[in-house]
């Protein structure tokens, strides 16, 4: 592993980044956007309900940590899209960088953003709302770790996916992850669920975190085995993603799929 | 070093299709081939084998001594290409992809390195300009820059004048010429343009259907073309001339006063001298020797 082919691909996506609302906005204005709205529902369920902050502040940390499983997925697949959109495919790989070093610039560029997204929508939810996600203390960083992962798992599948099937799967580099909302216990807890749904909920490490998360902002209590079942999923998943995404490489090399994209 | 591309019995099959078929051969060290064949002949399938881009189905590739499939990023460190067909990041500017191309290829003290082929290529004035907005010519000198940003030691060349003007097109050739020689960089060449390939490549390769049909210098495939175009501009005699040809089957092609014929080359005197015996009369005369485009057309028809 080169870390000046990691740092290539980083230096040319961080100056386009920059350079383009769009990306600035995919970063910064979903998220900013997203908080505002479940902010007022917070206050509006506040109001009505006559629950304490505390109670219902776990939708704006559902907010903030939905953020960050989104956008580490995001950038694994777009970044190998914005090559490919942008007929460059065949410059990159026909120089000395391997597929996992490309794969881990675009985990590092996720992780970029997402530090950046955090902090922003961070300080605006204590600004707006009061509302500090910092307050998890240490417990934020496993739950950060865990979600991250987890986008990276699903974004390198998705990103398997795009190199096999091309531009025809294009749009679930920013769609399949939604699928995943439902059964990630974000805003409500896995027992809401019917019990079919409840299965594929306990089999999606999010859910782990999320039901952890709303623990810790409620009752002010941390459960080990949640982060620990979580990671172990994570983990698994993790494995299986790039076993999936070297055999989609491969295939590509075999078959021409690669070239195609230019 | 000797031989710095080893390609030995590679095969590309995609389903039943075969795109390149079990072909070999070597280029060695300072050497400029040119790889030639008409579109679907199988050379850019080649070329993508020869990059990494598309794993043979059978053969191996082996570059500066080393195997390809096995060594892949050691031997992409010591080349590049170019194709005019690529791409390159459009809302960068020239310097920040060369740059991102330069970190790529780990390129010792990078901006002295793009500083110099800005200026090789004549693109100092570009440098801050977005790729997206250049024009196709200015295009394929940034692709040229970026093939040469590592100082390659092996360089593959995808119509590397393609849209260039014939200035910086001559400029081009003379600057390939240059690091041959004094840099000993080997190159292999793709052009659909036969003046340049005779200019500057010493050998050719000819595929067709996937197959190598012939391997010589320039003037050695020209050679195998035993006909010769014969042009003269009549005074008097062209309808005499006419059913000449048509009697003994000439292929002619009449243009106004002028009309070009072709001849085997070893009929050519007794040709001239038969016209004269006619009575035909002309003021100008001029023979052209086989070149390596006729070549290139007659295995067209041929395959045709």
């Amino acid at each position: 592993m080169k870390t000046n082919r990691i740092l290539a691909i980083l230096y040319r996506h961080l100056v386009l980044w920059r350079r383009d609302f769009d990306k600035i906005a995919e970063t910064f204005w979903w998220p900013i956007v997203d908080l505002i709205v479940w902010g007022f529902v917070t206050i509006y369920l506040q109001k009505q309900t006559g629950a304490t902050a505390e109670a219902v502040s776990f939708f704006l940390g559902g907010v903030i940590f939905w953020s960050v499983i989104n956008k580490s997925q995001l950038d694994v697949g777009m970044t190998f899209l914005q090559e490919a959109w942008d007929r460059n495919l065949i410059n990159v790989f026909a120089s000395p960088i391997t597929k996992w070093e490309f794969l881990t610039a675009t985990l590092l560029l996720g992780l970029i953003k997402v530090i950046l997204s955090v902090i922003a929508v961070g300080l605006l939810a204590i600004f707006l709302y009061a509302f500090n996600i910092f307050k998890l203390g240490w417990y934020f960083i496993p739950f950060m770790i865990n979600l991250l992962v987890m986008g990276w798992w699903i974004g390198i599948f998705i990103n398997g996916i795009i190199i096999r099937y091309g531009y025809r799967v294009q749009a679930f580099a920013w769609t399949l992850i939604f699928a995943f909302q439902p059964i990630s216990a974000v805003f409500y807890p896995v027992s809401v669920l019917p019990p079919f749904l409840q299965i594929v909920a306990r089999l999606t490490p999010a859910s782990y975190t999320f039901e952890g998360m709303r623990a810790v902002l409620i009752s002010g209590t941390f459960s080990l085995e949640l982060l620990l079942l979580g990671s172990l999923l994570n983990l698994i998943y993790l494995v299986l993603s790039l076993l999936f995404y070297s055999r989609m490489f491969n295939a590509a090399q075999k078959h021409g799929y690669l070239i195609q994209f230019s | 070093m000797d031989n710095v591309v080893e390609v030995k019995n590679l095969t590309k099959r995609f389903g039943k299709f075969t795109a390149v078929s079990n072909i070999s051969f070597t280029i060695k060290e300072g050497e400029i081939v040119g790889f030639l064949g008409q579109n679907g002949a199988g050379k850019t399938t080649t070329i993508n084998m020869l990059l990494g881009l598309l794993t043979p189905t059978k053969g191996t590739v082996r570059i500066l001594g080393h195997d390809l499939s096995k060594e892949r990023s050691k031997v992409l460190e010591q080349m590049n290409f170019s194709s005019s067909y690529v791409k390159m990041p459009w809302r960068l500017t020239v310097w920040e992809n060369l740059f991102t191309y330069a970190l790529l290829y780990n390129v010792k003290n990078p901006k002295q390195r793009i500083a110099q082929l800005l200026k090789i290529f004549e693109i100092e004035d570009l440098k801050d300009k977005q790729a997206g907005f250049l024009s196709a010519g200015q295009t394929t000198r940034v692709a040229l820059s970026k093939a040469f940003i590592n100082n390659p030691r092996l360089v593959l060349l995808d119509e590397p004048t393609a849209s260039l003007d014939p200035d910086i097109a001559e400029k081009v050739r003379d600057f390939l010429k240059k690091i041959q020689k004094e840099e000993k960089v080997t190159m292999l060449f793709t052009s659909h343009n036969m003046a340049e390939v005779e200019d500057v490549c010493d050998r050719v390769i000819f595929i067709q259907n996937g197959k190598i049909i012939a391997q010589d210098t320039p003037a050695g495939l020209a050679k195998r073309i035993k006909t010769s175009k014969v042009r003269f501009m009549m005074i008097d005699g062209m309808k005499r001339t006419i059913e000449y040809c048509k009697e003994y089957k000439y292929p002619y092609q009449e243009d106004g006063r002028y009309i070009t014929i072709s001849v085997k080359e070893h009929k050519i005197a007794e040709f001239i001298n038969n016209l004269a015996k006619k009575g035909i009369s002309y003021s100008e005369i001029t023979i052209d020797k086989p070149s390596l485009e006729d070549y290139f057309l007659s295995q067209t028809y041929e395959n045709k």
